[in-house]
């Protein structure tokens, strides 16, 4: 049998979660119903894995632990950039494999797998989403608002009181008032 | 000399670690050789760094076949070009160059 239980697992997964997406944005994200389907639908997700999984094993595939955490290995798959998926996923199923769950176990191979999902899903996560959000977002708004705001309402007060910040900020109270 | 037309340290690393690899160096094993080395550096690390030496033209990469113990996804193979190893050469040649001051800074 062929290795591609991932890529079905996948691709199965895939379809699943497109199907709640689509319910969630036909029926509206605040409908009881939604978290009904979704939560039914991700119990089949779950229910699919196990079943490959048992298939797989049946069918004297690849042993049943070289198998890493679906939903991790899912979670990876819908947040990693595109090009970056197939490497990293691989990457870390090998260690998985090869390293880890010979000398840890499935339980603490599973936790060090989620852990690694988690760390590799927050480093991009901090590189393509928060670096820029602070560059392009938070350091203009800062320059170009908060200073000039602080300069013309904090400073003339903080001059007037001879740079004795308790009174300044007490003054401007005041004034807010 | 541009911004960008010299290595930097983990460019350099990782850079060294892909020319040991050979012709099967890829994420995981590249790891590997770090940590050997003494870095222990995360997957994202290395790949971005590598994306960005792919964009400098450094290393080139392709896909390689999906094995079985990778849950069928493909690796991401490298190579180190000729322009990398040129700029591996200047760094080099940098670094020895600055060796030779060692004496004078000692002597202040």
């Amino acid at each position: 049998m062929e290795w591609n239980s991932a890529v079905d697992v996948e691709a199965s997964t895939r379809r699943l979660f497109v199907a709640w997406a689509c319910t969630t944005f036909l029926i509206g994200p605040s409908s009881a119903y939604t978290l009904c389907v979704g939560a039914l639908l991700l119990l089949g997700i779950r229910l699919e894995a196990k079943v490959l999984r048992m298939e797989l094993i049946t069918a004297g595939g690849a042993p049943a632990q070289f198998l890493p955490p679906t939903f991790a290995a899912f979670f990876l798959y819908l947040t990693l950039p595109r090009r970056q998926q197939e490497p990293i996923i691989g990457d870390l199923n090998e260690d998985f494999a090869t390293n880890v769950l010979p000398r840890f176990g499935p339980l603490l191979a599973g936790i060090w797998y989620w852990y690694k999902a988690l760390l590799c899903v927050s480093m991009y996560a901090c590189e393509n989403a928060i670096e820029p959000l602070i560059r392009r977002v938070v350091e203009p708004l800062w320059r170009c608002a908060v200073l000039p705001l602080l300069k013309w309402t904090v400073a003339p007060v903080l001059v007037i009181h001879k740079l004795n910040w308790g009174d300044a900020v007490r003054t401007f109270i005041d004034k807010l008032r | 000399m541009a911004k960008g037309d010299y290595a930097g340290a983990l460019e350099e690393l990782i850079m060294l670690a892909v020319l040991k690899g050979g012709d099967d160096a890829y994420g995981l094993s590249i790891q590997k050789s770090l940590r050997d080395a003494g870095r222990r550096l995360e997957l994202p690390t290395i790949y971005t760094t590598l994306e960005r030496l792919e964009e400098k033209g450094w290393v080139s990469s392709r896909l390689g076949g999906a094995t079985p113990v990778r849950g069928g996804r493909a690796k991401r193979i490298f190579r180190l070009e000729g322009a990398g190893t040129r700029a591996l050469r200047d760094a080099e040649g940098a670094r020895r160059q600055l060796g030779a001051l060692k004496p004078a800074l000692g002597r202040s």
